[in-house]
């Protein structure tokens, strides 16, 4: 027991203190360390998971001690301390509106409370019932996270037999990260997969909350929190153990740091780059990462306020990619040396492509299922949109419509991106949208939840009747 | 009308309603999680005896590494061979059985597997004809221990 919580707790405890340091947004003491606090689990746990799959791979025998990645930590935390004490004072973020007096319906609060342990409820009685996960976890995350414990030594031999370890390109973030705490604790348990999962979905909706706390008020972060959680599908797929809810939280992660950069007068240098280093650990989460990279870059380069300049703008953009590059690096040595190429690509028949494309009749197919899958993941929940934009219009300020450009193109690009990949799977279509397609929506469900609601003026509950 | 206009203005209406649906969609959710998971039984065990799973449970060794050889990984899910606790398992499919059968006779992933592991004796597959399992039984040194279903349990003699 002590050891898990060492092995979970020395890279939460390293990130949390590396954000701290970077994040300008000190004086808003408890919702930022909530917030903080829901960012640095992930980071913490995807950093571990590059160490260890580079320790794993170059220094086989120092695999069952932590040096390496502890050596990596102090200097990260070092490097971190230094560029905070050069920096200057530290500033609020900037409010949506000035709500300060604005108090929280006390409904809100204990349907968020019902809701939640609902959910949670949900992701153990799955987690009781396929402690192993689903099919997908069983036959590859998990399958990888043994190969790469069980194999000692020889663990990159497995790579060798593609065809065992189908679809062999994924990236080991999850995988990585179970095989690291089989082997510090040198105890092969399901709990720990669980523990990952479950520390995903707690994250997600930590972030989606307190963020928007932050930037709106908390009836807005409540509600959102309450609508991600009122979704079934969100807290029983989490317990599947797969990659898809880890890839959907640092998707919003990076849109969540991108806007605190713009928020935040002064120097926002760590958190742009931090942002950089979200996006990239989601590409080292899932191939669908990388078109998510792809995506927020185009965008960042597109969406620009009439003031700021073109020199402001390649400096983030800049200082984005630097925060990519050591996880795109580790991505790199992954695809190059272990995993073969794409069965989107190696299966690829040009004559076949075209046909695909001009297909009227799978347009229609994925079109329908496109639509009819949004429906089947929120369920009666979708209801709640139309309420409030009903109820609670759309903020017009300019900074806001900015945020929510950005946040809406990259969805659209990475939506059309899965479209494209549809089209063209060399899968039976019908059963590839019916396994696969709500998944992927989960990739984008937190961030379009959290982009619909900074959309929205804030939510004002009079004296008297909270 | 005004008290009502009041209600809808002051926004507590649409938050009874928001609270109202998640709880609902929620606790449904709840309720179908568990229903499924008593139908199937918590630890999914009926499903397991089903597929023939007691052989294994009573041939296979605790800690051993286990082959598995077949021509569709889907059927590991059937099995329910991963889902079990005792199952060190090397994984070997691909897209025929003639294909991995051949591979496993000539020098292979499957043979660096077992140089790799001091103890793969224990080897599943899904050979649906007698004359396949036995020319697999020959070229690889292995004894029959039992089948159900197609699945068949090897050991390496």
């Amino acid at each position: 027991m002590f050891s898990i919580l060492f092995f979970f707790g020395m890279p939460f405890l390293a990130a949390f203190l590396i954000i701290y340091f970077l994040l300008p947004c000190k004086v808003m003491s408890k919702t930022c360390h909530f917030f903080v606090a829901s960012l640095a689990l992930p980071l913490g746990l995807g950093i571990s998971s590059c160490i260890y799959f580079f320790q794993a791979s170059h220094f086989y025998s120092f695999s069952r001690t932590p040096i390496l990645e502890t050596m990596v930590w102090v200097a990260l935390v070092g490097i971190s301390f230094i560029i905070q004490r050069k920096k200057s004072v530290p500033v609020e973020i900037n409010k949506t509106y000035c709500i300060s007096d604005q108090k929280t319906s006390m409904l809100l609060t204990i349907g968020f409370v019902l809701v939640a342990i609902s959910a949670i409820s949900i992701f153990f009685v799955e987690s009781l019932h396929r402690p192993h996960g689903t099919w997908d976890a069983i036959s590859i995350w998990n399958l990888r996270a043994r190969f790469i414990f069980r194999g000692d030594a020889n663990w990159m031999e497995t790579f060798t037999n593609h065809s065992s370890l189908f679809p062999a390109d994924y990236p080991l973030l999850i995988s990585c990260s179970t095989a690291r705490l089989w082997r510090y604790t040198g105890s092969e348990l399901t709990f720990h997969p669980i523990l990952i999962a479950f520390s995903f979905m707690l994250a997600t909706v930590a972030l989606l909350v307190s963020s928007l706390t932050i930037v709106g008020g908390r009836s807005k972060g409540l509600l959102a929190g309450l609508l991600l959680l009122g979704i079934p599908y969100f807290s029983s797929y989490s317990a599947a153990q797969c990659a898809d809810i880890p890839l959907g939280f640092y998707i919003l992660a990076t849109f969540i740091l991108l806007l605190f950069s713009r928020r935040t007068p002064g120097n926002t240098m760590g958190t742009v780059f931090m942002a950089g280093a979200m996006a990239g650990l989601s590409a080292w989460t899932k191939n669908e990462g990388l078109l998510f990279v792809a995506a927020v870059i185009v965008t960042l380069l597109l969406v620009k306020t009439p003031e700021e300049k073109w020199c402001a703008s390649w400096k983030k953009i800049t200082l984005f990619v630097c925060g990519l590059v050591p996880v795109l690096a580790v991505i790199a040595y992954f695809k190059f040396k272990f995993a073969p190429e794409s069965i989107y690509f190696s299966e690829l028949n040009f004559e076949s492509f075209f046909e695909m494309i001009f297909e009227i009749d799978r347009h229609l197919l994925i079109a329908t299922y496109f639509v009819k899958e949004i429906f089947s993941l929120t369920g009666l929940t979708i209801i709640i949109l139309p309420l409030c934009l009903l109820f609670f219009g759309v903020s017009f300020e300019e900074k806001t419509i900015q945020e929510v450009k950005i946040i809406s193109i990259t969805l659209l690009l990475v939506t059309i991106g899965y479209y494209l990949v549809f089209l063209i799977a060399p899968y039976e279509l019908e059963f590839n949208l019916a396994f696969g397609l709500k998944r992927l929506y989960l990739h984008l469900l937190p961030s379009a939840i959290f982009g619909f609601f900074l959309s929205m003026p804030p939510i004002k509950y009079p004296q008297g009747i909270r | 009308m005004k008290k009502t206009m009041q209600i809808l203005n002051d926004n507590k209406f649409l938050t009874i309603l928001i609270v109202a649906l998640c709880f609902y969609s929620a606790m449904a959710g709840l309720m179908e999680t568990i229903q499924r998971s008593y139908a199937l039984g918590i630890s999914s065990e009926p499903l397991r005896k089903e597929n023939g799973i007691q052989l294994f449970k009573t041939k296979l060794p605790k800690n051993g590494v286990v082959a598995y050889v077949t021509d569709n990984h889907y059927d590991l899910k059937s099995l329910g061979i991963l889902q079990y606790e005792l199952s060190p398992l090397i994984l070997l499919h691909g897209k025929g059985q003639q294909r991995i059968i051949k591979s496993i006779n000539g020098p292979s992933n499957y043979e660096k597997f077992c140089k790799q592991y001091p103890s793969p004796k224990y080897i599943i597959g899904n050979f649906n004809t007698k004359s396949k399992y036995n020319d697999f039984c020959e070229s690889n040194a292995v004894a029959l221990i039992g089948e159900i279903d197609n699945i068949t349990l090897f050991k390496r003699k």
